[in-house]
């Protein structure tokens, strides 16, 4: 009885912080809402599009109006359709690419950090001649030699984006084992891997988790550029940048709505997830609470 | 020796290996495009004996091995080989158009730091203002759209129906000869030529693209330079200056100078990311620079000048951020490399 | 009245009269024009941009835009569409065809085209020459004897003599590419088949028979004298490149209507006008060919006066120009001998089964490809080669019409696999669109096909491996316009252009008893049961004729339709 009073008066104390957190910053709850929708797209997207949208129709190049909200492009696609089922696409690549990201990037990032031998160096050097590589053209390379698939472009982005993740645990190790508790932990005879994967990782996660969001945008956005040179995910695939690449020609003679709309749907799913690792970054650091 | 300085060498003699790694790890990505060049070349309507042929003169018939080697022998020549697209050297391809893509970077990073400074001093100078309030929204906002995305809005809005700015085709207009070369950029070109016709024109036509690349990035920089002046601002040294009665321009240009260190390396990777966006601007404005060159040449399986390019754009990238750490290790004691 | 006064007054009414009469001889034009109307063709009844609504001096540059500059101007060394493009105007042919109108060769009118090279002619029949101007055949039919044309000249001045055609002739033998492939296809085994009878005469000879197309083929924009005196003048003909293709990269040695004056790859090619042409003086000295790769600003650049001709648009941006916009017109044929395609590989993968690629042929949405994806542009196409050939053509030859639920008992019934792989060249927004309408007719019946949007280069290297389920990709009929020669190329199981891999040997030997016949009802009749054949079972299914669209200045005349769709400038004028 007991027990649980202490208990909800501890979470009634977060919840009631959370709220005031909220309350004080409304870009966070932007943001906060902003990821939901999208999520929910990614999920529900396909069911609430009015229009299989990959399916050709005889309606092409409409302009926004009541058939069709947002739009027809040249296949007579619907635009509106598309835009709800790009996040199944584009959210999914964003996620996975940055998770995978993560995955690669963390542990090799401890390792580098925390080794000062030639092992950890060479780490760090292999990431830095990656990260060297300009990433629209290594990707196209890269996309065009395995094939155009979802799988094949997150793993490539992934690869991109992973010697991020090795610095920025790297320099995070860097400061972390000048803390008293790693000596402690090195005295009491833990062997090095102990070290590394016991106490460094886990207090090294904080400048992952605020990253991550913001990587998985940035995916986002490579997926897009990707796309707009013709080395994204095959088409029809609903995907907010082919979508961009098919509408800027349609710019100069005037059809804008096949480009505008899914810019601004890009626009606002990098902006939620930016905003989301801001309110992340607030939320765990203690000192700004 | 002292630390810095031994640690400062030592990257530099890692430089040798990493370069290695990268050309062959270059060299090889680019021989796994698909698509034949040879065939390529010929248009698939040749007979088998041209084909052959061609592979042969190509060298495309040798061991992988072996082609690296000629390469790099080439290299070290300043050989990088030829273009099927347009028959020249690579190397002579890259340095005619090198000049235009500097010419957008440096702009639009100059532009971008310079604005980034200014507003994100302002900004942290009254957090929480107006002024502060915008730079926020306006960094969340440009950062999270593709920069070819931008770019697009401002051609609709300028070019086609506005009309105010020129056609997105290139660095001058039809009827305009470029200034005789001396750098290749042709603002620098037509002033020393005196040309101020030419000028103008290149300044109208580099205006769209470097307003999108300046608009797209200088939002981080912005972010970057408040939130550091505003934790230096809470500092040890700068509270004693306070108290001490300092002036405060002297304290802000202290703090501007102790802000410095992460902004520059902030700069760097910006300049990267641009180096790499810099790809799809000149697509959209068709700006006839490395990054148009770079996209038409993996579309047209053009080994040589897709090799060429990423050695050089890899190259300049691991430069680049060589110099970023060994300006952090001599700043920053305690910094190890 | 004083004089004075009448006299002011005459000159109000004259000028008054000569408005009125001017005012009802210049109404706007009216013209019929065709537009998509939210997913319908229809015809409206609109104001045509007058052509010479504000009188406007030429130029004096015509300013060209295209996708990518050439390569070069090696004419054995094949440069792509632009080369060929270049090529024309400073080489010329050694033979052209006659210019007649549209009716003559069998298609619809063109608009803006002042007249269509005459292809449906048999042997020699409606050739004129150009670098020959005259020849007598032999009475067996395998020897031509030539006359070079007296006042053909170079850029340089010199006179065109046999030793420039002769020694074309053997650089062709001696690099082996695109212009020995030419000869050979005439029926010239190789150098020694050509002679020098003396200064200006040239004797040359078909050993294994003779050839229906020998004149069709010197029309082909490869083959031309080149003078060689400028090139050793010049001394670019060295030990180390007898053959000068060092120099051929960078300019041109020809005696065509122009020249390269300068060569900035990847930005643009300078021509001049060559003062000696023997056909006379151009209206424009100067030529830029400028490289910009994006259709829309190549578009815009048109619109707005800034560039004068360009093609390669978007169908949309076509679509925009039928009535005239700003600057610009369309112009054009709606039947060339330009074809979309689609091809199936037939010997192994998903369509060798005979009931696989019958499947396709009735799934395939023609009417909807060229009402839709193309919007109306070109001509639904039935016959395997296109019908400016001639009599030769077998305007039914199709067996196929859209029909899917015949594609569906006949997929089911070949026990066809449940998904297949589209490929299509990335840089042609219309072709994803015909990718799209097909899955989705495949998609009825519960087949996933793939599309596959890869680089042109990447298609055309998978074409000529094979290795492909399905391809939509365009194919000229044969530069040499005979359908002997056009079945032979795309369906001869030894032909390298066979990318389908059809190999039937019935029906290649009767091509090749076609190409060693005389012109006439014997071998009409051969040709069309041939390709009845190639259409029902050769895997490359006829689906539009894509016709030929131009995007000019409505200021510019002189647009003829060569056999090889290519403009020469010189045939311009500007009014």
């Amino acid at each position: 009885m007991d027990g649980v009073k202490r208990l909800s008066g501890t979470l009634g104390r977060d919840v009631r912080y959370l709220v005031g957190f909220f309350r004080a910053r409304p870009l966070s709850v932007v943001g906060l809402v902003l990821v939901l929708i999208f999520v929910s797209l990614m999920v529900f997207g396909r069911s609430l599009a009015p229009y299989d949208p990959e399916k050709a129709s005889s309606d092409f190049l409409f302009p926004p109006g009541p058939k069709h909200w947002m739009g027809t492009d040249r296949a007579g696609l619907d635009v509106f359709s598309r835009i709800l089922v790009a996040p199944q696409v584009d959210l999914t690549i964003g996620l996975s690419a940055a998770a995978l990201a993560v995955l690669i990037g963390t542990p090799l990032g401890v390792i580098s950090g925390y080794m000062h031998n030639w092992y950890g160096s060479t780490i760090a050097r292999v990431f830095d001649v990656l990260q060297c590589l300009p990433p629209f053209v290594v990707a196209m390379c890269l996309v065009a030699f395995a094939g155009q698939s979802v799988s094949n472009v997150i793993i490539v982005i992934a690869l991109l984006n992973s010697p991020l993740f090795v610095r920025l645990v790297r320099s995070k190790v860097h400061s972390v084992q000048e803390r008293k508790f790693v000596e402690a932990a090195a005295c009491l005879g833990n062997s090095k891997w102990r070290i590394m994967f016991r106490h460094l990782l886990p207090n090294s996660l904080e400048p992952v988790l605020i990253q991550f969001p913001v990587n998985a945008g940035w995916a986002i956005l490579l997926t897009s550029g990707l796309s707009f040179v013709g080395a994204g995910v095959r088409p029809p695939t609903p995907e907010w940048g082919a979508m961009i690449a098919v509408g800027a020609p349609l710019l100069v003679t005037g059809q804008w709505w096949v480009a505008m709309f899914p810019g601004i749907a890009v626009g606002l799913c990098v902006l939620g997830l930016a905003l989301s690792a801001n309110a992340l970054e607030i939320l765990l650091d203690p000192t700004r609470r | 020796m002292d630390r810095p300085a031994r640690a400062v060498l030592t990257r530099i003699a890692l430089v040798i290996p990493q370069l290695i790694g990268l050309t062959a790890l270059v060299f090889l990505l680019v021989r796994l495009l698909p698509g034949d060049p040879v065939i390529s070349r010929l248009g698939g309507v040749a007979p088998q004996e041209s084909i052959d042929n061609l592979r042969h003169k190509l060298g495309l018939d040798l061991p992988i091995h072996v082609q690296y080697l000629n390469y790099m022998k080439g290299l070290l020549h300043g050989d990088l080989g030829d273009s099927w697209r347009t028959a020249q050297p690579v190397m002579e391809d890259i340095k005619m158009r090198l000049p235009a893509t500097l010419e957008l970077l440096i702009l639009g990073m100059g532009i971008a730091v310079f604005l980034g400074l200014l507003v994100g001093v302002i900004s942290a100078g009254k957090p929480g203002g107006l002024v502060d309030r915008l730079t926020i929204l306006y960094a969340l906002l440009a950062g999270s759209m593709p920069e070819f995305y931008i770019g697009l809005i401002l051609v609709f809005v300028f070019y086609v129906t506005l009309g105010v700015a020129p056609a997105p085709a290139g660095r001058l207009g039809i009827a305009m000869l470029p200034p005789p070369r001396l750098t290749g950029m042709y603002l620098i070109d037509s002033v020393m030529a005196g040309q101020w016709d030419t000028f103008r024109d290149a300044l109208r036509h580099l205006a769209l693209p470097v307003i999108t690349l300046s608009f797209w990035q200088a939002g981080a920089i912005m972010k970057m330079t408040r939130s550091t002046m505003l934790q230096i601002d809470e500092s040890d040294f700068i509270n004693y200056a306070r108290l001490v009665g300092v002036k405060p321009s002297i304290m802000r240009r202290y703090t501007l100078r102790n802000a410095l260190p992460p902004i520059i390396s902030l700069a760097i990777t910006i300049f990267a990311i641009l180096i790499g966006a810099v790809v799809l601007i000149e697509q959209v404005f068709s700006w006839g620079g490395l990054g148009q060159y770079s996209v038409q040449s993996v579309i047209s399986a053009d080994y040589e000048a897709v090799t060429g390019f990423l050695m050089i754009a890899a190259s300049i990238s691991l430069l680049l951020f060589i110099v970023m750490d060994v300006l952090y290790a001599l700043i920053d004691p305690r910094v190890k490399l | 009245m004083s004089t004075g006064r009448l006299a002011k007054w005459g000159l109000w009414v004259l000028v008054l009269l000569s408005l009125a009469l001017a005012s009802v001889g210049c109404g706007p034009e009216k013209v019929v024009v065709t537009e998509i109307v939210e997913g319908q063709v229809v015809e409206k009844i609109v104001t045509a941009t007058p052509a010479s609504e504000e009188a406007s001096p030429a130029p004096d540059t015509l300013v060209v835009l295209l996708p990518a500059t050439p390569p070069g101007f090696d004419p054995d060394v094949w440069g792509g569409k632009f080369w060929e493009m270049a090529l024309v105007n400073v080489y010329d042919s050694v033979m052209d065809y006659e210019m007649v109108s549209e009716e003559e060769i069998g298609i619809p009118k063109g608009t803006g085209i002042g007249g269509v090279a005459k292809v449906n002619g048999m042997g020699d029949e409606g050739i004129v020459g150009n670098f020959f101007e005259s020849w007598e055949i032999s009475p067996d039919g395998q020897t031509v004897t030539l006359h070079v044309r007296n006042g053909l000249k170079s850029y340089w001045g010199h006179q065109a003599t046999a030793d420039d055609w002769l020694w074309r002739v053997q650089r062709a033998f001696a690099l082996k590419d695109v212009g020995q492939f030419q000869l050979q296809v005439m029926g010239i085994t190789g150098p020694e088949d050509v002679k020098k009878i003396d200064d200006m005469t040239i004797e040359m000879h078909t050993p294994r028979g003779p050839s229906p197309i020998f004149f069709k083929g010197l029309c082909v924009p490869v083959l031309f004298g080149v003078d060689i005196d400028e090139m050793k003048k010049e001394g670019l003909l060295t030990e180390e490149d007898p053959w000068g293709t060092e120099a051929f990269k960078k300019g041109d040695f020809g005696f065509g209507a122009d020249h390269v004056a300068e060569f900035v790859p990847g930005s643009h090619v300078k021509f001049v006008a060559n003062p000696y042409y023997w056909k006379g003086e151009p209206t424009f000295k100067t030529v830029i060919m400028r490289e910009v790769p994006e259709s829309s600003n190549r578009f815009a650049m048109v619109v707005n006066g800034e560039a004068h001709l360009t093609e390669e648009l978007s169908l949309v941006q076509k679509n925009e120009l039928r009535a005239g916009l700003g600057e610009a017109v369309l112009l054009g044929l709606p039947d060339t001998n330009f074809m979309l395609n689609i091809f199936a590989q037939r010997s192994t993968g998903p369509f060798a089964k005979k009931e696989c690629f019958q499947a396709l042929g009735y799934a395939v949405p023609y009417e909807d490809i060229h009402r839709l994806a193309y919007m109306g542009f070109g001509r639904v196409m039935h016959e395997a080669i296109p019908r400016m050939f001639g009599p030769n053509v077998n305007l039914d030859a199709l067996p196929y019409s859209y029909d899917p639920d015949k594609a569906a008992e006949l997929w089911k019934a070949g026990n066809c696999p449940s998904s297949f792989r589209l490929m299509y060249d990335a840089v042609i927004p219309e072709w994803e669109d015909i990718a799209i309408l097909l899955r989705t007719e495949f998609a009825k019946f519960g087949v996933d096909v793939i599309l596959d949007k890869q680089a042109e280069g990447t298609v055309t290297a998978n074409l000529s491996k094979h290795d492909f389920d399905a391809v939509i990709e365009w194919s000229s009929a044969a530069f040499v316009a005979d359908v002997g020669y056009g079945a032979w190329l795309y369906w001869h199981k030894d032909s390298f252009a066979n990318f389908q891999a059809w190999y039937d040997d019935e029906t290649s030997a009767k091509i090749d008893q076609s190409m060693l016949m005389l012109p006439g009802p014997e071998r009409t009749a051969l040709l069309h049961e041939v390709q009845v054949k190639l259409l029902a079972e050769g895997g490359k299914l006829p689906v539009l004729n894509t016709g030929w669209q131009i995007a000019a200045n409505k200021h510019l005349h002189g647009f003829y339709w060569y056999s090889t769709q290519k403009i020469r400038w010189f045939d311009l004028t500007w009014e």
